[in-house]
């Protein structure tokens, strides 16, 4: 039982971040119209920023964080404003072949910045919590709780405030928006820069559970797809639920599997859902419009 | 002038050059570079049917020509004669490309793009550690190519092999493309509702489509590795994927001649971007972006884009 519940929050919490990523995949995706392909190098991005001010430069956690949010803002809102703006009329081809070059750009910069070996990040929290007989690292908790105040905020924002007000009107209807004095552009762009940032808040807390790598992006790109695609892809709560969902499934999958073929589950679990339902589980039927 | 613009003698001179020049430079280091660009060019021109003439994504077709060469050459080491695996192998990847297509083609767009990552990823996870294969090491001392005894051995003879295999496959993906299953393919690129309600059934043609490009990834990978007499896991990957994409893009996507174009160009650049060392990946990016924003139906629209702005 006590194995039960330490396999559950170990799923919950690496489904917290598949879920940041998800968000930001499905923000992009509503806002702008298009998958965007460098979302896992952006998270990986994050990963690097956190460890440069962490690590590098030595500053205290919080100092770090809130710099390395600050730093991939400014690179979303960038990326945004160079590749992005001039093809907002193209058609969807061309933007999500520049998602691709965005994907190669981000990559290889980290590379050569950062080389091909792998970096460790330290813990935020050494402490290990005991809740009955189960020991959970702390920093698992911190993964748990970084989420969930990511997503009260961002819930704030797009509920309470004007700005994300015209980002859903946006989401909702480009030329309308653009009829009711909305400046579209610039809603893609913060768009942008808010993936960017989520990217990195996910990258931050989550390299401490694994490895700092320049190419650890591709992966976590299909998994947050995955997460998306499983709440929807549209609806923000489905994205949320989704990547929790992964998180435990993949958890609990992997333990009766060998680990050589651990990848295997959320892939196998994206082609189903698309086979079965393309959705979301709890998407309807999407009507397509002349 | 007039020679070299000429859209039809062009492609032709082109063709004779390809088929003179090694016997006039011998050199055997482009003989090399051309084997690697035609091979490239087979799974481009299919991979352009599929996105170009069909509007559609893939990013797994590393998978299908890197299964492609591991089944040929696992029969082939297993003593079966090559022609024999060349077919079977084709056959295989395309069967196999047929069921996937009719799980991953139900989705458009984006998200086939993922879908097909994912099964490019789960063809490589079981490659990697299947025994057969050799593993994650790979694949090693895949025998050169015999029709009935008789051995292609030298580059040359190679040359002309892998150049003959990317004409006749040029000459069946333009019958393709300018038959009536062609046109419909260009319908569903366009508007696939409106080909809907034409009456065309867009599912069986986008399953078609794809089941073509598969087979061409096939016979690129069979083409590949008793050249090579190697592979390994990682030619299956999404890097490589994404390098056929780019070739797709960077020739433009509209055209079998753009296929060829990027197929040879980047090839080319490829082999002078080693001098970059690691930056070689950065230029790959930054070329991509470049032609996306500058110059969206590819290299093989610029002597059109030039014209326009000399005439202005």
């Amino acid at each position: 039982m006590q194995d039960f519940l330490q396999q559950l929050i170990y799923g919950l919490s690496v489904g917290s971040v598949y879920a940041l990523i998800a968000l930001a995949i499905t923000l992009v995706y509503r806002g702008m119209g298009i998958i965007n392909f460098a979302q896992g190098e952006l998270f990986m991005v994050g990963g690097f920023l956190g460890y440069v001010f962490h690590v590098d430069l030595a500053l205290s956690m919080w100092l770090a964080f809130l710099l390395a949010i600050a730093g991939s803002l400014l690179i979303g809102s960038m990326l945004e404003i160079v590749f992005l703006r001039k093809l907002e009329k193209s058609s969807q081809m061309s933007l999500f072949m520049m998602t691709i070059a965005l994907f190669i750009l981000l990559r290889s910069t980290a590379q050569l910045l950062f080389g091909s070996s792998p970096y460790r990040f330290p813990p935020m929290s050494d402490h290990i919590f005991h809740i009955g007989r189960v020991q959970i690292s702390g920093q698992y908790l911190i993964v748990i709780v970084a989420t969930l105040i990511t997503m009260a905020l961002i819930y704030l924002l797009l509920v309470h405030t004007r700005l994300g007000l015209s980002v859903r009107a946006v989401a909702q209807d480009k030329t309308t928006s653009r009829m009711m004095g909305i400046n579209v552009s610039r809603v893609n762009n913060f768009t942008m820069a808010l993936a960017a940032a989520l990217g990195t808040i996910a990258g931050i807390v989550y390299t401490p559970l694994a490895v700092l790598i320049f190419d650890m992006g591709n992966l976590m790109l299909l998994k947050g797809f995955t997460a998306a695609l499983l709440g929807g892809l549209g609806l923000l709560s489905g994205a949320v639920f989704g990547g929790l969902l992964l998180g435990v499934i993949e958890q609990f999958g992997t333990l009766t599997l060998d680990s050589a073929y651990k990848e295997l589950v959320s892939f196998s679990i994206l082609l189903l859902i698309i086979l079965v339902k393309p959705n979301g589980i709890f998407g309807k039927k999407q009507i397509k419009k002349v | 002038m007039n020679l070299l613009t000429d859209k039809r003698l062009f492609p032709g001179i082109v063709l004779l050059m390809l088929i003179v020049l090694p016997l006039i430079l011998d050199n055997p280091f482009l003989n090399h570079m051309v084997i690697r660009a035609a091979t490239f060019s087979i799974v481009i021109m299919g991979l352009t049917l599929f996105i170009g003439y069909t509007g559609q994504i893939s990013l797994g077709h590393a998978a299908f020509f890197g299964l492609g060469a591991y089944l040929s050459g696992m029969m082939v080491k297993a003593g079966m004669p090559y022609p024999a695996a060349m077919l079977i192998a084709i056959m295989g990847v395309s069967l196999l490309g047929y069921i996937v297509g009719l799980i991953v083609l139900r989705t458009s767009g984006d998200y086939l793009a993922l879908a097909s990552i994912a099964v490019a990823v789960i063809i490589q996870v079981i490659i990697k550690n299947a025994g057969i294969t050799g593993g994650p090491s790979g694949l090693t001392a895949v025998p050169p190519p015999s029709f009935f005894g008789w051995e292609i051995l030298s580059d040359l003879a190679y040359y002309y092999y892998v150049l003959f295999a990317m004409v006749i496959g040029f000459f069946i993906l333009k019958h393709i493309i300018e038959s009536r299953t062609g046109d419909a393919l260009q319908a569903i690129a366009n508007n696939e509702l409106a080909a809907q309600s034409l009456g065309i059934p867009v599912f069986r043609y986008k399953v078609l489509s794809f089941t073509v490009s598969t087979a061409f990834a096939a016979l690129a990978g069979v083409l590949f590795v008793h050249y090579d007499g190697f592979i390994d896991p990682d030619r299956l990957g999404i890097d490589v994927s994404v390098l056929f994409l780019i070739m797709v893009f960077i020739g433009g996507i509209g055209s079998l001649y753009g296929s060829i174009i990027g197929a040879f160009s980047l090839t080319f650049l490829s082999e002078y971007a080693q001098e970059f060392g690691q930056y070689n990946i950065l230029v790959y990016g930054s070329l991509l972006a470049i032609i996306i924003l500058f110059l969206p139906k590819g290299l093989v629209d610029l002597p059109h884009k030039l014209r326009l702005r000399i005439s202005k």
